[in-house]
């Protein structure tokens, strides 16, 4: 079972291996994006995510960023421009082992699965044995603190608990960039609050690379080493915050005087009042 | 707590269960005040306690008849449902094969059945081959069209899932589509099951064999004919009967399938 064995090799988990080491993991350069009918989603969009980097990708509705993120993941692809991940096409780069992954919107679990058996879907799908694919499950569902729900099926959880199952299927391939497309975006505040927390924490732990997608100011900062703030129709970098408040953030974080400050300065580059902002515009 | 269970389960039960019985003892009561106040002639609406009479008279021929129609119904459900299921699976695998069969599919199933059933039968001659074909044809477009809604209704964001990670064609089919599919597919099945009842019948009317190879649609017919009321509507209620049975059935076989998930099957406390 040579696949299998791929499994293992990485199951030590979320270190490095076999990723070519030199450049940034996602490269998107001067990338347009035109629909079908016409409509111009993104206008030569232009920026990297370094390793194990939290960037996140802010803007209102119709902005293109769950687009410019899905052709990160590989579905679609751009008009023009290119991107690179691990210095890969996207498409291809999916297919290494512990590549990028993607969390999406909704939980998208099958009713039908129990929580492991959704879990273990992409280990399942790369034929890897039952037996590794089940201890690796458990290990990801470990991870977001739902081990005790592994025999349950998704319609008696939580939507914050689905969101972690989602989240968990995601970490069993142990990738090391995750995308993620407003996950927590369907979740009442006081969940949301508490998943960025744990997403937080996993991250700092697992030393992942993280493309996160979000239309709350508040979220962004929280997360994020960097934030890029996108203006709509068509889509463009109006701006990057850089945030370096240094990991991890407590609560406390919330409510300090730095915390607004960010917070007010991407609100301004959402509002196109940036002081030097439209300069990502390239 | 084993007397609260318990206790629950009966209330349960009657909560369920005593609404359809007591409007089925009032339905009956109906009849003989019908039949005694307006004093129906025996021949044109049989007394409750007649239609029993006639059925034991005659246990005989109706069990035989009701064995033979079951048959034939099962047969032609069964076939239903393996070439319905099996074009389905074929739509779902082509855009092209499903643009150019579905619409058929849709509309075939608006074919009133009793007008083309004597073509049948100059084709395939009176007896099983024609009433199993009739008995299938009807129960086949419910199955085709659900199946195929099933098919083609796939959750987006799971294809997307599946595709992220390079699941094959067959990964597709047998881990998403399919299981997303099988509430539908019951849907169809629960349908199915009631029709080709009903087309065993239609095909026994048109088609059917007399004396100890009759079914109940044979019967209905040759009773009606000498107006043996009583063992008519024994034979017609026999023929209802069965429908319900087969359409309880895959309810059941429907509640096994889908109990652990699907909002159809799941049991909710408010």
């Amino acid at each position: 079972m040579p696949t299998s064995a791929t499994a293992r090799d990485t199951a030590p988990a979320f270190d490095r291996r076999g990723v070519p080491a030199a450049g940034p993991p996602v490269i998107i350069d001067a990338v347009s994006k035109v629909y079908s009918n016409g409509t111009k989603a993104l206008d030569h969009v232009a920026f990297t995510v370094a390793d194990r980097e939290f960037v996140t990708l802010v803007g209102p509705s119709g902005c293109g960023k769950s687009t410019l993120l899905r052709m990160v993941a590989g579905l679609g692809s751009p008009t023009s421009g290119e991107i690179t991940v691990f210095a890969l096409p996207p498409a291809e780069a999916r297919k290494q082992q512990g590549g990028a992954t993607f969390v999406f919107q909704d939980p998208t679990l099958m009713p039908w699965r129990s929580v492991l058996a959704n879990v273990t879907l992409p280990l399942e799908l790369r034929g890897v044995d039952p037996a590794v694919r089940a201890q690796e499950g458990m290990l990801a569902l470990e991870l977001v603190g739902l081990a005790g729900s592994a025999r349950a099926y998704p319609r008696q959880l939580s939507g914050g608990m689905k969101m972690r199952v989602s989240i968990a299927r995601a970490m069993a391939v142990h990738p090391q960039l995750l995308l993620m497309d407003e996950p927590f975006g369907a979740l009442d505040e006081i969940t949301r609050q508490r998943l960025d927390r744990e997403l937080q924490s996993l991250w700092a732990r697992s030393r992942l690379t993280v493309l996160f997608v979000t239309h709350n100011v508040f979220e962004a900062v929280f997360m994020s080493t960097r934030i890029v703030v996108m203006s709509p129709q068509p889509g463009r970098v109006a701006g990057v915050v850089a945030v370096g408040v240094p990991f991890p953030r407590e609560d406390a974080f919330r409510s300090s005087p730095e915390f607004g400050r960010l917070v007010q300065r991407v609100t301004e580059l959402l509002a196109g009042a940036g002081v030097d902002g439209l300069a990502g515009d390239a | 707590m084993t007397r609260a269970v318990s206790r629950s389960a009966l209330a349960h039960i009657g909560r369920e269960y005593l609404p359809p019985v007591a409007f089925g003892v009032l339905f009956i009561a109906v009849w003989y005040a019908i039949i005694i106040a307006l004093r129906v002639p025996g021949f044109i609406l049989p007394s409750p306690g007649a239609v029993v009479a006639a059925a034991v008279k005659n246990s005989g021929g109706l069990s035989h008849a009701i064995l033979r129609t079951f048959l034939e119904a099962m047969g032609g459900f069964v076939l239903s449902v393996i070439v319905g299921v099996a074009l389905a699976l074929l739509m779902s695998q082509s855009k092209v094969i499903e643009r150019s069969l579905y619409p058929y599919a849709v509309i075939l199933q608006t074919i009133p059945i009793v007008a083309i059933a004597p073509v049948i039968i100059v084709w395939f001659g009176p007896g099983v081959p024609s009433i199993l074909t009739v008995s299938f044809i009807l129960a086949l477009f419910p199955i085709i069209s659900n199946t195929t809604l099933g098919l083609i209704s796939t959750d987006h964001n799971l294809l997307n899932l599946m595709e992220l990670n390079e699941a094959s064609r067959s990964q597709l089919l047998v881990k998403l589509r399919i299981p997303y599919a099988l509430p539908y597919i019951m849907g169809g099945l629960r349908i199915a099951s009631g029709m080709a009842v009903i087309g065993a019948i239609v095909g026994e009317f048109v088609g059917g064999i007399g004396g100890v190879q009759g079914g109940l649609g044979y019967l209905i017919v040759a009773t009606a004919s000498m107006l043996q009321m009583g063992y008519l509507f024994a034979a017609a209620l026999a023929a209802c009967g069965m429908g319900i049975l087969m359409f309880v059935a895959m309810n059941g076989v429907s509640y096994l399938m889908l109990r652990n998930w699907h909002e159809s099957s799941v049991q909710r406390e408010n």
